[in-house]
């Protein structure tokens, strides 16, 4: 068994705040996991930590055995969609893909032949010269998907990769997360649409003020409720009716 | 792995370059990105040959001296010029070129990310213009003697790797100071304002004028010798001290100063790394209430006053102007020490002061970049833009006048200038302000960019936004110059009474000028909203 990601009791502090508390789990590689919680419990932050984007207060977190921080095989092994996207936004689509594979090391012919595809398979046509500030916000998830996918990365997290996407689009890159999971990829996504979680998805982890709620496949997780939502609710959300008193 | 590194180099070189070139061609066209260009290289291009001029003209005067083994002043002239060149790109607000954070997830070696932003730190107007200011050095010592090209070529690699050095390593101190929470700042500025009025007091003495001249003469014979020691112990004058004395096998020995520096740069990039690994609180409080609607204009001022304060930006344009005194409190101290002449100690107050009011171009210029997407949500507001425009203008000038106040606690208690210098570089830098605002009311909106609220990493800046700035600045500059020479010489007290009339000129125009500008932001409001998001 190879382990893909490991995270060992990381805690992430804010100050007062403990945004991420003791949070320990093992990924074998090819899985594909799921990370919900409500707005606030700690899914970012965890996935800026195991991205190398922020360092862990306490706690360590390896990838393919690589300590993440500071290593250049831990992170020339991830793909990685932040949640904000993180693109150069006066460049243009082409100009952007060329900036991320020299990072990565890439020939600029593998780079062009690349992105060619990759644009073809998610419907990402512009012209070339368009700046990504005058992208659409779906045309934006496209291309950050795409600089996530561009160097064959190991191991992949996305960030609510789902919001503000089309449903054409949506189903193509379900698609294609559910093909590169075949062919071995660990994948990590994060997301509110609880269906597609649920669709997508085998292992679930649900985080909540910074604690892991419950890890492990869906059906074990899930018992005898009626669905992820349903579990979600039972976990961490109010199920009371509220009511504004002047509408 | 080399290879791997320097396509890292190139890649992140190559992206700034083309984000540069895209945003100019974005907010001017193609036309106006040229004519901006041609225009932006037509300056460079004189400012250059005044500063290759006069520099070659020193590299020649001291090539002797230098082939006859005395590299001081040489060597001191390289090393004004690299940290004039980095101080100047720090003031003018272009302190980083990278943006770190994003940065982290690349699989590049630190190393390669830090020859990049070695590389690309060079890639600036200001540094050019000083780094070819160096060129004109080696000229002249070439011209005077030919047989030191080599030495004069090593010294000058090592001057440009000190410069970009001292420009980083001042810009993380920079963004480390306004990094501190504003109590800080504020107890800071006081504590030392209040020391260095108290040091600068014992330091005055009450004797004749006779043991006055003496005492300034002993000072400056031994300011001489210090400055003696001092420029022969800078790393260009070793270098060219031991290359014509000593021959090449003693050059590599007096590297290691620049080592040292570098060193110091890579421990202040790893600690800005870690900073940005550390990540910023998600939980900064947001106040209860930002809007007084009794009077929009005065809640807009406010919104803007506490978007200043809270941002990286603002605060910079609060230490800098104290960041830039000292320097000149030195140069005054000297040049009344040496009694070259006491008009230096007028020149280093007004320069002072325009650097203060210099300072805040990049906020003026850009006046809801710093609100970014909450500019929408400011024109949402059922107010009017006059209002939106007086407010923020209103916001901007309350902030002005807290960044000026220790500037004039410290040119009147520090620096001894008398009130009338004091208060004529505070009507200048006034003047200056209202003048940038009103043109920045324009520039705002023509050429709209987000700022971030924390860090100084901005996306760079409409090239046709800097020039038409520079080229506001040096206009306004211009005729409160003529007043401050000329008026000076011939009515020395007529000075600051038409100082202040000036500036009340300009705020009447300021204020009359309110309107229009209104009505081009309620012309052009799409292109803000969909510049900032």
């Amino acid at each position: 068994m190879v382990v893909a990601l490991e995270l060992s009791h990381v805690t992430k502090h804010f100050g007062s705040l403990r945004a991420v508390n003791d949070v320990s789990f093992s990924l074998e590689a090819g899985s594909f996991l799921g990370l919900v919680g409500r707005n606030g419990a700690g899914k970012s932050t965890t996935l800026k930590m195991v991205t190398g984007l922020m360092r862990p207060t306490s706690g360590s977190i390896r990838i393919f055995g690589h300590e993440i921080e500071g290593s250049v095989e831990a992170k020339q092994q991830i793909g990685a969609m932040p949640e904000d996207m993180a693109l150069l936004e006066m460049l243009s689509g082409p100009q952007y893909m060329r900036f991320i594979g020299r990072m990565y090391g890439l020939e600029d012919q593998v780079i062009d032949s690349r992105r060619e595809e990759l644009f073809a398979l998610l419907e990402l046509s512009s012209p070339p010269k368009t700046l990504i500030a005058d992208y659409s916000f779906g045309m934006k998830k496209k291309i950050a998907l795409s600089a996530a996918l561009m160097h064959a990365p190991k191991i992949v997290f996305l960030d609510e990769p789902f919001e503000g996407i089309d449903p054409v689009t949506r189903r193509v890159m379900k698609d294609l997360l559910l093909g590169l999971q075949k062919k071995g990829v660990t994948l990590v996504l994060t997301s509110h649409i609880l269906e597609v979680v649920e669709a997508l998805c085998p292992l679930i982890a649900i985080i909540d003020q910074g604690a892991l709620r419950g890890f492990g496949p869906l059906e074990t997780l899930r018992g005898e409720t009626q669905g992820l939502e349903a579990l979600f609710l039972e976990l961490v959300g109010s199920t009371t009716k509220r009511e504004l008193s002047w509408l | 792995m080399a290879l791997k590194g320097l396509r890292v180099v190139r890649a992140l070189i190559a992206s700034q370059t083309q984000v540069w070139l895209n945003t100019a061609f974005r907010n001017v066209g193609v036309l106006g990105s040229t004519l901006a260009i041609t225009l932006a290289f037509g300056l460079f291009a004189l400012i250059t040959m005044l500063f290759v001029a006069t520099c070659s003209g020193i590299g020649y005067a001291t090539s002797h001296a230098v082939y006859e083994g005395n590299g001081g002043g040489a060597g001191a002239a390289f090393t004004v010029a690299s940290f004039l060149g980095a101080f100047a790109s720090v003031v003018t607000g272009d302190a980083h070129a990278f943006d770190w954070a994003r940065l982290r997830r690349f699989p590049a070696e630190s190393g390669w990310l830090f020859v990049a932003e070695m590389g690309a730190g060079l890639l600036h107007p200001v540094m050019l213009t000083f780094a070819a200011a160096q060129v004109g050095l080696v000229v002249g010592l070439c011209e005077g003697v030919r047989s030191l090209a080599p030495l004069a070529l090593l010294t000058l690699a090592l001057s440009l790797v000190v410069q970009v050095s001292l420009r980083m390593v001042m810009g993380s101190i920079v963004e480390r100071l306004v990094r501190q929470a504003r109590r800080v700042i504020v107890l800071v500025l006081l504590a030392g304002t209040a020391l260095s009025w108290r040091f600068m007091s014992t330091l005055e003495p009450k004797l004749t004028p006779d043991q006055i001249a003496e005492r300034l003469a002993n000072l400056g014979e031994q300011i001489t010798a210090w400055l003696t020691v001092v420029w022969r112990s800078l790393p260009a004058s070793l270098l060219l001290e031991a290359g014509s004395r000593h021959g090449w096998s003693r050059v590599e020995a007096f590297m290691l100063p620049v080592l040292g520096v570098l060193a110091l740069v890579g421990l202040s990039i790893a600690l800005a790394l870690r900073e940005d690994g550390e990540g910023a609180s998600e939980t900064d409080a947001t106040p209860e209430r930002l809007w007084s609607f009794r009077a929009p204009v005065l809640g807009v001022a406010r919104l803007q006053w506490l978007t200043l304060w809270r941002s990286d930006f603002g605060r910079m344009t609060l230490v800098t102007p104290v960041f830039a005194l000292w320097p000149f409190i030195a140069m005054a101290r000297l040049a009344s020490s040496f009694s070259f002449s006491s008009g230096l100690d007028r020149w280093a107050t007004i320069s002072i002061w325009v650097m203060g009011a210099l300072s805040s171009t990049n906020v003026l210029m850009n006046q809801f970049g710093l609100d970014r997407t909450a500019a929408k949500g400011l024109f949402l507001l059922p107010i009017s833009d006059v209002q939106i425009v007086r407010g923020k203008a209103l916001g901007y000038a309350l902030f002005q006048s807290l960044q000026l106040a220790p500037v004039l606690v410290l040119t009147r208690f520090v620096m001894h200038a008398p009130w009338s210098v004091a208060l004529g570089g505070l009507c200048m830098a006034s003047i200056l302000f209202v003048v940038q605002l009103t043109f920045g009311q324009w520039a705002s909106v023509a050429w709209p960019r987000p700022l971030p609220r924390k860090g100084l990493r901005a996306p760079p800046g409409s090239l046709a936004s800097v020039m038409a700035s520079l080229m506001i600045n040096a206009t306004a500059l211009v005729p409160l110059m003529a007043v401050w020479v000329v008026l000076g010489s011939i009515s020395p007290r007529s000075v600051l009474p038409v100082l202040l009339l000036l500036l009340g000129l300009v705020i009447a125009a300021q204020w009359r000028m309110s309107h229009e500008a209104a009505r081009w932001l309620s012309e052009r409001r799409e292109r803000v909203v969909e510049a900032l998001g």
